[in-house]
C-alpha cells in the first residue's frame, strides 16, 4: 500500500478565539489524483492549503507530506500556487527561471520555456510589465513546470478569461508529474470538473460533506458536481 | 542553499546601492573641484565662490545622510517585503531552513551597512584628497590629508603605544557588533509587528522599534546613572592607584564588556525573532 501523499490529523487551526476555520480536520490523499477542494468562501480552503506549506502553523494536528512531518525538506515535494502573485515584480521572466532552478531540483526549465513560448511571453520582461492574467499565467508556469509529489493549486482560474481558463486546465493536465497528486480549491466547479478525479465538498470548520470519485457521484447522483455543490450547499449560510 | 539566498539578496540591494554610491561619489568630486577653485581663485571672486561653495555644501552633507537613509531603508524593506509581503509565499514554500533564511537577510545588511560606511569615509577621504589648491612642491594633488593624517597617528602612538594595534581592532569589533545589534532589533521589531498586527504590520513595526528603544535607552541611563552613582568612588580609587598602562588595560577591556554587551542583546533579539518565524508565522 503506497504513502499517503499527505495526510492530515486533528488540523485545528483558528484566527480568532473561538471561532476555529479548521476544527479537528483530517484526510488523506493517494498520489496520482487531481482532487477538487470546494466549498463556500471562508470554509477554509486556503487556510488548509497555507498550512500544508507551513504559510501558517496549526494550533493543534500534525501534517505529513509523503508520511514526512511537514519541514523544509517538505518543501522541495510540494508546488504551490497562492492565489496571489508571489513573485519580486523588479524582476524579468528569464531571472524567474534562474531564480526556480536554484531553489528547485525538480525545475524543469526547458519545460518552463516551451510553456512561455506558447503563452507568447517574452523571457525579458518585467514582471511589473505584464498584465494580472499574463502574471498568473507565469506564476502557473512557474509552478506546473516542477516535478513536485504534491501540486497545490489555490484558485488558478479565477481572475482569467475563459480561453485562458481552457488553456490554464489543458496545462495542469498535461504537464503535472502523473505520479503526483493535485489539490484544486476553485468556486468555478463546471469549468474545473472535467478534470477532476476526485472531489471534497467542504464546509465550515473543515467539515467534509461529501467527498469521493467524480465519475462515480455523478454517475450514482445522476447530476453534475456543480448542481450538487448547489444542492448540498444550498441551506449553508 | 545559504549562497543562493545571499546572491539574491546582495543583488536586489546592488541594483538600486550603485545608484547611490555613484551619486555621491560624484557630489564629492563636484564639491572638492568647486572647494579647490575657490581656494585658487582670484582675491575678487572668492567671496562669490564662497557662497556659492556653501550653498553646495548643506544640500552634499545631506546628501550624504540620505544616501545612508536610502540603504537602510533598501535593506529593511527587502526583509520586510521578502518575509511579510505576497513575496513570502514564495520565500517560505523555498526548501530552506528558517534559520538559513534570516541568517541571509543578517549578512546581507552586515555586508551593506559596511559598504556603506566604506562609502562615506573613501568620500571624505577623496575630498580631502582633491580639495586643497595644487601646490608649486605638489602641481596635480596635496598630500596634506595624509601629512595629517600620519600626524594624528603619530600623537595617537605617543599616547597609547603598542595598545593602538588592540584599540583598533576593538573598535572596529565594537561598531560592527553595534550594527549586528541594530540590525537584529530592526528584524526583531518588524517581525513581531507582523506577527501580531493584521494591518499595519510596517507601522506596528515602526511603534515596537520606537518603544523598545526608549525602554533601553532608559534602561540605559538608569544603569549608568546607578552603577555610576554607586561604583563612582571605587573607580576613582582604583584609578588613582592604577599605572598608565593597567589603564590602558582597563579601557581596552572597557571596549569588549560594550561589544560583549551588543553580542548579547543581537543574540536575544534574533532568538525571539527566529522563534516568531519558525512558530507565530501567519500568512494569512
Amino acid at each position: 500500500m503506497s504513502v499517503p501523499v499527505l495526510s492530515c490529523q486533528n488540523l485545528y487551526k483558528s484566527y480568532r478565539a473561538g471561532y476555529p476555520v479548521l476544527n479537528a480536520f483530517r484526510c488523506e490523499l493517494a498520489p496520482g489524483k487531481i482532487v477538487g477542494l470546494l466549498g463556500p468562501n471562508g470554509c477554509g480552503k486556503s487556510t488548509l492549503m497555507k498550512l500544508i506549506c507551513g504559510l501558517l502553523s496549526p494550533d493543534h494536528g500534525e501534517i505529513l507530506i509523503c508520511g514526512e512531518p511537514r519541514s523544509e525538506k517538505t518543501n522541495a515535494w510540494v508546488s504551490y500556487l497562492p492565489e496571489r502573485t508571489y513573485f519580486d515584480s523588479a524582476m524579468r521572466v528569464c531571472e524567474l527561471l534562474t531564480y526556480f532552478a536554484d531553489f528547485y531540483e525538480d525545475f524543469d526549465v526547458a519545460m518552463a520555456r516551451d510553456l512561455l513560448r506558447d503563452l507568447g511571453i517574452d523571457e525579458g520582461a518585467k514582471l511589473r510589465t505584464l498584465s494580472k492574467g499574463t502574471k498568473e499565467k507565469v506564476q502557473l508556469v512557474m509552478v506546473m513546470s516542477r516535478r513536485a509529489r504534491l501540486y497545490l493549486l489555490d484558485e488558478p482560474i479565477a481572475g482569467v478569461d475563459p480561453a485562458a481558463r481552457d488553456y490554464i486546465l489543458r496545462t495542469i493536465i498535461t504537464n503535472y508529474n502523473k505520479e503526483a497528486t493535485v489539490v484544486i480549491t476553485t468556486h468555478l466547479i463546471r469549468d474545473i470538473e472535467p478534470v477532476l478525479d476526485e472531489f471534497a465538498f467542504m464546509s465550515y470548520g473543515g467539515q467534509i460533506l461529501l467527498s469521493g470519485n467524480a465519475d462515480e457521484v455523478r454517475e450514482r447522483e445522476g447530476k453534475s458536481l456543480d448542481e450538487l455543490f448547489r444542492e448540498v450547499f444550498r441551506y449553508v449560510p | 542553499m545559504f549562497r543562493k539566498l545571499l546572491k539574491y539578496d546582495l543583488a536586489y540591494v546592488w541594483r538600486w546601492w550603485w545608484i547611490v554610491a555613484v551619486a555621491l561619489v560624484g557630489a564629492t568630486l563636484l564639491g572638492a573641484f568647486l572647494l579647490r577653485g575657490t581656494l585658487a581663485a582670484a582675491e575678487e571672486l572668492q567671496a562669490l565662490l564662497a557662497i556659492v561653495c556653501g550653498l553646495y555644501f548643506v544640500p552634499y552633507v545631506l546628501a550624504m545622510g540620505a544616501g545612508t537613509l536610502v540603504t537602510t531603508i533598501l535593506l529593511y524593506w527587502r526583509f520586510y517585503s521578502h518575509f511579510f509581503s505576497d513575496q513570502g509565499y514564495l520565500t517560505f514554500t523555498l526548501p530552506v531552513k528558517r534559520r538559513t533564511l534570516l541568517l541571509s537577510k543578517i549578512c546581507n545588511e552586515l555586508i551593506w551597512h559596511v559598504a556603506q560606511g566604506i562609502l562615506l569615509v573613501l568620500c571624505i577621504l577623496l575630498f580631502f584628497l582633491i580639495a586643497p589648491p595644487a601646490t608649486a612642491e605638489y602641481p596635480v594633488i596635496n598630500p596634506m590629508l595624509f601629512q595629517a593624517l600620519g600626524n594624528v597617528f603619530s600623537a595617537l602612538w605617543e599616547g597609547f603605544g603598542a595598545m593602538l594595534l588592540l584599540y583598533v581592532p576593538e573598535l572596529m569589533l565594537l561598531l560592527l557588533c553595534a550594527t549586528l545589534f541594530q540590525i537584529c532589533l530592526v528584524h526583531f521589531c518588524i517581525t513581531v509587528g507582523a506577527v501580531i498586527a493584521k494591518k499595519w504590520k510596517l507601522l506596528a513595526g515602526i511603534g515596537i522599534y520606537y518603544g523598545v528603544n526608549s525602554v533601553l535607552s532608559l534602561a540605559t541611563q538608569l544603569l549608568f546613572g546607578l552603577a555610576g552613582g554607586l561604583m563612582f568612588p571605587g573607580l576613582v580609587a582604583i584609578l588613582g592607584k592604577c599605572t598608565l598602562t593597567e589603564g590602558k588595560v582597563l579601557f581596552a577591556m572597557l571596549f569588549l564588556l560594550v561589544t560583549l554587551v551588543f553580542l548579547t542583546l543581537s543574540v536575544f533579539f534574533y532568538c525571539i525573532t527566529q522563534d516568531k518565524l519558525d512558530h507565530k508565522l501567519n500568512l494569512a
